[in-house]
């Protein structure tokens, strides 16, 4: 089965890899080239700090305009965007074209059970889209992250909320859009349908993350008020502990797309003629 | 193969499913015995496909229940089942070869040189991609991963529908061959007549999503009588189960439900070819298939 997932899945990773590799890439040499420019302008900019500090204060510590601002604001896209489209890439064909095919047929009447079949795909796709995120997520953490806090510009300072600066977060991001869509297509068996739903669940995903996280902050703080030095930490999270919540939710919401998932594979053909 | 013969291949009980509001099958009941071939005769949408696919497991229906050789059908029936689905669907993007492989990693009982052997009568080139193969290569193809699974119930949904007569007639060589050789059960489905005609020796008429004829083929035969005269002399029929009428004209022919010997009278009668039986019940199907002709 994982030679078959595999198979099936190689163009998709092929497709995750390259824009995975070409985004650290870009990353890596984009936060290079800006470090040159803030050190030709006598600047210093202060490695990423979780709480925030060193944020850009217009004409004092913003990054020098022209290819430095373009470039941070071409990392951010990047931080942004590339989760998702990951997730999108490994996520939609997963088994929406599979049904749109009909190979499912083939495949489900073979000699292994259908849930070993929904959870080798799911593995390797979610495994794979872990991988090229965390790539991409690494290296913007550690060489970019602190440049594009201080960008002068409020829409690409507000999309630090859709990446927020985080490996775990961005990580979990792809892994569960990759998980939804795998199981949109499962249900809906259309890959354009499946690709425009996905697309759109995202900014929803991104919502659910955020509440979903404070929820289990929250809960986490109630569960530890046994202990001072637990239940303050807890009480003042600093960025990147709020997204490791948020991270977290999306675990939790991955799980239950995959139970989904194996409902759907239990019962899918009931809906079809 | 270790199958017990007193067990139904396929039982088939109480089974009801809905797409919507479209019901594709209606407390349809019915068993295909071990061995042998089983034609499944029914117009478009008569519930051929959602029959076998409940068979096959993909397909969970709403109501009854389908057992395959004796247990439930669940992961553990899978590897006792071959099934070819109507459009032959394999992965376009492997190859012959490929596909093959595949069939031995996911089959514990796949038989190699079976499938080889196999490929090579059907002149399938092993390094040509699936989705290159003209429609009837896939179908082959297809039987070929079904056969080689070493299956106890092959189930086929019209198999036969993309072939040429030569490899109609080479496919039905094989499946007879395995059937004879390993006592085979095979269950194929068809809305073309002509297609099942000498291969099948047991037969199951489905109509509106109901099984309205199943037995084997010669008791069956022998049960039915053709009537032709006049249409008036075959409103007499009284009390004759009559399956269908169809008039030309003055004149009528009536398929009826007999067992008995030929009726004395002015009507002319036969007894059914396989293919006028089948037609008559498949034009008959309808709520309200046997009707009791009065006297005009």
């Amino acid at each position: 089965m994982n030679w078959l997932a595999l198979r099936l899945l190689r163009p998709y990773l092929i497709v995750a890899a390259v824009l995975s590799a070409a985004s650290t890439a870009f990353v890596l040499l984009g936060a290079r080239a800006i470090g040159r420019q803030v050190d030709a302008h006598g600047m210093v900019v202060d490695d990423y700090a979780p709480d925030r500090t060193g944020l850009c204060e217009t004409g004092l510590s913003c990054l020098p305009a022209g290819t430095a601002t373009d470039l941070g604001q071409a990392i951010v896209l990047i931080a942004a965007f590339v989760p998702l489209l990951i997730g999108l890439i490994l996520g939609v064909p997963l088994f929406a074209r599979e049904r749109e095919e009909s190979t499912d047929a083939f495949v489900l009447t073979q000699s292994i059970p259908p849930m070993r079949w929904l959870s080798t795909k799911l593995f390797w796709a979610l495994s794979a889209g872990a991988v090229c995120t965390a790539a991409v997520a690494v290296s913007f953490r550690r060489a970019a992250a602190g440049y594009t806090l201080v960008l002068d510009d409020v829409g690409y300072t507000l999309l630090g909320e859709v990446h927020k600066y985080n490996v775990t977060f961005m990580v979990m991001q792809a892994v569960f859009i990759t998980a939804l869509a795998g199981v949109l297509g499962l249900a809906g068996g259309r890959t354009l349908r499946t690709l425009i739903l996905s697309v759109l669940a995202w900014p929803v995903v991104l919502v659910v993350a955020q509440i979903g996280g404070l929820l289990l902050a929250m809960v986490a703080f109630l569960l530890s008020s046994w202990s001072d030095s637990l239940s303050s930490m807890l009480g003042t999270l600093d960025g990147d502990e709020t997204a490791t919540f948020a991270a977290l939710a999306l675990a939790v919401c991955t799980v239950v797309a995959v139970l989904i998932g194996r409902r759907t594979v239990a019962g899918s053909a009931r809906r079809r003629p | 193969m270790s199958t017990d013969r007193t067990v139904p291949a396929l039982d088939v009980a109480g089974v009801s499913h809905s797409f919507g509001r479209r019901r594709a099958l209606y407390d349809c009941s019915f068993t295909v015995p071990v061995g042998g071939v089983t034609a499944l005769i029914g117009r478009n949408g008569a519930g051929k496909s959602t029959l076998l696919r409940a068979a096959s497991g993909l397909l969970r229906p709403d109501g009854g229940e389908v057992r395959v050789l004796g247990e439930p059908v669940g992961d553990r029936s899978l590897p006792r089942i071959g099934y070819v689905a109507q459009q032959a669907p394999l992965y376009p993007m492997l190859t012959v070869a490929q596909t093959l492989a595949l069939g031995r990693r996911l089959n514990p009982r796949w038989d190699a040189g079976y499938a080889q052997h196999l490929t090579d009568d059907a002149a399938l080139p092993s390094t040509a991609r699936v989705g290159t193969l003209a429609p009837g290569h896939r179908s082959r193809l297809a039987l070929v991963m079904a056969l080689a699974k070493r299956p106890e119930l092959l189930l086929l949904d019209e198999p036969l529908a993309s072939l040429d007569p030569v490899a109609r007639t080479e496919v039905i060589g094989t499946l007879m061959a395995d059937v004879a050789e390993r006592g085979t059960t095979v269950l194929l489905s068809s809305h073309v007549v002509a297609d099942i005609d000498g291969v099948c020796d047991h037969v199951v008429v489905l109509a509106e999503g109901r099984a309205c004829l199943v037995g084997e083929v010669e008791p069956v035969l022998a049960g039915h009588l053709v009537a032709v005269g006049a249409g008036f002399e075959i409103s007499t029929l009284d009390g004759a189960e009559v399956i269908e009428v169809r008039t030309a004209g003055r004149d009528a022919i009536a398929l009826v439900r007999s067992a008995g010997p030929v009726p004395a009278g002015d009507l002319a009668w036969h007894r059914p070819t396989l293919e006028e039986l089948l037609l008559g019940y498949l034009r008959a199907a309808g709520p309200e298939l046997k009707r009791e002709v009065s006297a005009a």
